[in-house]
């Protein structure tokens, strides 16, 4: 999974031929674009079982960043993901490595590349999983140093921070996929970020933007959703229901479900042919629902180029508050969009 | 405003209390006295309250700057509702009552100015509302009229608000506060007999379903039908 320059949308990524094989096979599952793989007949969701992940950093720096500079940054980017209260995950910094960002050395590691060839990618996350349970037992995330890099607490105006792309990676790396809740706008060449609320969300802000490190409610729902502690599974709930249109159901709907309580915005998406979702992770309250056909991003930024996504309806609301019960699920009916 | 409510409810009992014990004013033969019950049932009705608005904004690359993907601006209607008390006499004008209301409220979201030009919607709930509470009634017996069987009264008192989002699986609590005037207007003069009863006041609730968790000081009427024992 990679994270682009904001100026620019997908264009061919070129990632070591281990995770281009592991990627191809992994799917999203769930509402909540959570990364999966197949494992038998079932889809089963990516995740890590042992804890402290323990991860090393290559001991390169970059222009303006220094190896210290850039661990600094990225153990504060583990520690953003560590602190999230409702989950059960943990991370450790074991050390600084010679060793590069690529997969299939038994090793996590973060670290910079220069890889100008991929003028579109800031940074990107690979895994080696266990096909058999679909257990990460190695990710590695690589910076692509062809851009210009920074980690001033305040953000450097045209300079990625690394700390906000790292966060996002990160959550690639805890088996998050890239969440639609934002809004773009086409520019020459590319995709301007109008607006997002989502760390997960694929497309950057502009270089200096320092936003993306705090994470929003999406990220909180995502995040629990695959690492929930007990306590959490008994405060959090999820909704589930289909998206039709003209009676068939819709593939790759985007549906936003906003606490009118807490002002909380979660996305996810319909991922069968029905056109059936589950938006899980959620804090009990009440919700409004919008449904979205996926068109403020490349589609191959959340689905598998061979999925056939729908993006022919128009924008509309559901017509019932959904009240969303702690520690258990609500269904709702049909939402029902049209062509556009 | 509940609390000036309680002063003005209070002093007024204070006032009244000398004066009805002096005047002993004899409604419908020795009832009610010490150890009368009486038990009745209302037809309710709560007015509706707005909870506010909300945006749903998302983050821009501008520091003091959002984006608003969409409005909404959510209320409660107001609602009918049924209630049922059970009073007992402390003495011939003092009662104190348990009962609980029960009412079907909707709620509504008003979901609008959408950055993709999504129609309108107005996105609705029905709810169910419980309060359980007690009160403390003061009949007004000297200032009965209509020969004696219409008797003026004040009430207040507390209860337990609980209400259920639709689907009965998110349950939210809070306290209600009430405040009311009427007339009881008995039928009959026996130790036993019906009476209506017509109120309005004031009822007051903390959190419960509000989404902004605010005190709501509501208008109440209710009307209904009583039975001495």
């Amino acid at each position: 999974m990679t994270r682009r320059d904001n100026r620019v949308r997908a264009s061919g990524i070129v990632l070591p031929a281990v995770a281009i094989a592991m990627l191809a096979a992994t799917v999203p599952v769930f509402g909540y674009l959570k990364l999966g793989t197949r494992v038998g007949t079932r889809t089963a969701n990516l995740e890590w079982n042992d804890f402290p992940i323990r991860y090393y950093v290559t001991e390169r720096g970059t222009t303006g960043v220094t190896a210290q500079q850039f661990q600094t940054a990225i153990s504060a980017s583990f520690g953003v993901w560590d602190a999230v209260e409702s989950v059960e995950l943990s991370t450790e910094f074991a050390g600084f490595t010679q060793a590069n960002p690529t997969s299939g050395d038994g090793m996590t590691v973060i670290g910079y590349q220069s890889r100008p060839e991929l003028d579109r990618v800031l940074a990107a996350t690979n895994f080696i999983v266990d096909t058999q349970t679909a257990e990460i037992v190695e990710s590695d995330i690589f910076f692509n140093s062809a851009f210009v890099w920074s980690t001033d607490a305040a953000g450097v105006t045209g300079r990625q921070d690394v700390q906000s792309i790292a966060v996002h990676e990160i959550g690639h790396l805890l088996g998050l996929g890239h969440s639609a809740l934002g809004e773009t706008e086409l520019i020459t060449g590319g995709r301007r970020v109008l607006g997002a609320e989502s760390v997960m969300f694929p497309i950057a802000f502009a270089a200096g933007t320092t936003h993306d490190r705090t994470l929003k409610a999406d990220d909180l729902a995502g995040i629990t959703d695959i690492y929930a502690t007990n306590a959490a599974r008994r405060a959090h709930g999820s909704i589930s229901g289909k998206v039709t249109k003209n009676g068939a159901g819709v593939l790759g709907a985007h549906i936003v479900a906003f606490n009118t309580r807490t002002g909380a915005l979660v996305g996810g998406f319909t991922l069968t042919e029905e056109g059936t979702f589950t938006i899980a992770g959620l804090e009990a309250g009440p919700y409004v629902l919008r449904v979205e056909p996926l068109d403020d991003g490349d589609l191959t930024s959340f689905f598998d180029a061979s999925v056939n996504v729908d993006v022919d309806f128009k924008v509309r609301f559901h017509d019932r508050i959904v009240a969303v019960p702690a520690g258990g699920g609500v269904s709702v009916s049909d939402i029902k969009v049209t062509p556009k | 405003m509940i609390a000036g409510g309680r002063v003005v409810l209070l002093a007024a009992a204070i006032v009244c209390l000398p004066r009805l014990a002096a005047a002993q004013v004899y409604i419908g033969g020795s009832a009610p006295h010490r150890g009368s019950i009486a038990v009745g049932g209302d037809g309710t009705f709560v007015s509706g309250f707005d909870m506010g608005g909300a945006t749903a904004d998302l983050t821009t690359s501008s520091a003091t700057q959002r984006y608003d993907l969409f409005s909404t601006a959510s209320r409660v209607d107001s609602f009918p509702g049924v209630s049922l008390r059970v009073g007992y006499y402390l003495t011939r004008s003092i009662s104190i009552e348990g009962g609980m209301r029960y009412a079907r409220p909707t709620l509504s979201t008003d979901l609008s100015d959408d950055a993709e030009s999504a129609s309108d919607e107005a996105a609705t709930q029905q709810a169910s509302h419980y309060v359980f509470g007690g009160s403390l009634v003061i009949d007004f017996r000297d200032a009965a009229f209509a020969g004696s069987r219409a008797v003026p009264f004040v009430s207040a008192g507390a209860g337990h608000l609980r209400e259920l989002h639709e689907g009965n699986q998110l349950v939210e609590t809070g306290i209600e506060y009430h405040a009311t005037a009427g007339l009881k207007y008995w039928l009959g003069s026996g130790d036993h007999r019906f009476g209506l009863r017509f109120e309005a006041g004031l009822s007051a609730r903390e959190k419960g379903l509000d989404n902004q968790d605010e005190r709501r000081v509501l208008p109440l009427v209710s009307a209904g039908l009583s039975y001495l024992f």
